[in-house]
């Protein structure tokens, strides 16, 4: 039987699509690319967002095809605006691991037809 | 907490333990949302175990109606059930509670005694002539649970609220 191989880009772009298309507050999804081979890690800033307490700012994960070729793990961070200046300042650190270096916004917007 | 809630309680926590084990293993979402399901009954009944009326034997019925319960909490202990869920002021949880209640529903339907002989995490569906299952189908619920913010948090918020049920039984 054919297997498909994982594709992180290509995964990560059809995942930012479905979230923006879902959550109407989603402004901007942040593909952090310095990851894991098997990880995609999103910062989701989210203008409908409630206030969080800064120090509940951890990511929420999902293990998917486990057992599969295509197996890898989704972790989404979901961030306010004003957390999300906080984080660009460096004010308001990332979760342990987690950097902004190679990060790029997905999907490009008008390309999404979004 | 009385003994009663405290049974509850127990089976909520182990239940929990297992949600946890099925989303770090990537099980499929019908498993996942089978315990979500069930994780959250039994914390509500533990919760509703706290009046002298037990709730209605054998209803799935009861996580909306908890929810509900929590944002009633007055003073200091609202404050505390806010911050200890990881919001910044009351005002913000009372917001996401009243945003996240269509799916805190849809949750409890998922129940299938509560899902009408339709799409739910345990058996095929409708009973008379099955034409679909829990491992092929696409869950609405899980699709709000994990692609908007007020799922996640919903997701993550349950952890807490089984750990600290003793502060606020």
């Amino acid at each position: 039987m054919a297997t498909i191989p994982f594709d992180r880009d290509a995964m990560a772009n059809w995942y930012a699509k479905q979230h923006l298309k879902t959550d109407p507050g989603v402004q901007q999804i942040y593909y952090l690319r310095d990851a894991p081979d098997r990880e995609i890690r999103f910062i989701e800033i989210n203008s409908l967002m409630a206030e969080m307490l800064d120090e509940s700012l951890e990511p929420l994960d999902f293990g998917v095809d486990r057992g599969a070729e295509s197996e890898h793990k989704l972790f989404v961070l979901d961030v306010t605006p004003s957390q999300w200046e906080s984080i660009e300042k460096e004010e308001l650190p990332l979760p342990s691991g987690w950097t902004l270096k190679d990060a790029v916004v997905v999907p490009d917007r008008k390309k999404a037809g979004l | 907490m009385n003994e009663f809630q405290k049974l509850w309680w127990e089976q909520a926590r182990s239940d929990h333990e297992i949600l946890s084990l099925l989303r770090e293993n990537g099980a499929g979402p019908c498993h996942q949302l089978h315990y979500l399901q069930m994780v959250t009954e039994k914390l509500a009944k533990a919760y509703f175990w706290g009046a002298k009326s037990p709730p209605k034997n054998k209803s799935h019925a009861g996580f909306g109606q908890f929810m509900r319960a929590l944002a009633s909490f007055q003073g200091s202990k609202l404050d505390q059930l806010a911050m200890s869920l990881g919001f910044k002021s009351v005002k913000a949880f009372e917001t996401w509670i009243r945003d996240v209640h269509p799916l805190v529903y849809a949750l409890e339907r998922l129940a299938p005694a509560l899902a009408q002989d339709g799409p739910n995490p345990e058996y095929p569906w409708p009973h008379d002539s099955p034409a679909d299952n829990p491992v092929r189908h696409q869950f609405e619920v899980w699709v709000q649970l994990t692609e908007t913010w007020q799922g996640r948090r919903l997701i993550k918020a349950i952890g807490p609220a089984v750990e600290r049920f003793p502060s606020y039984a």
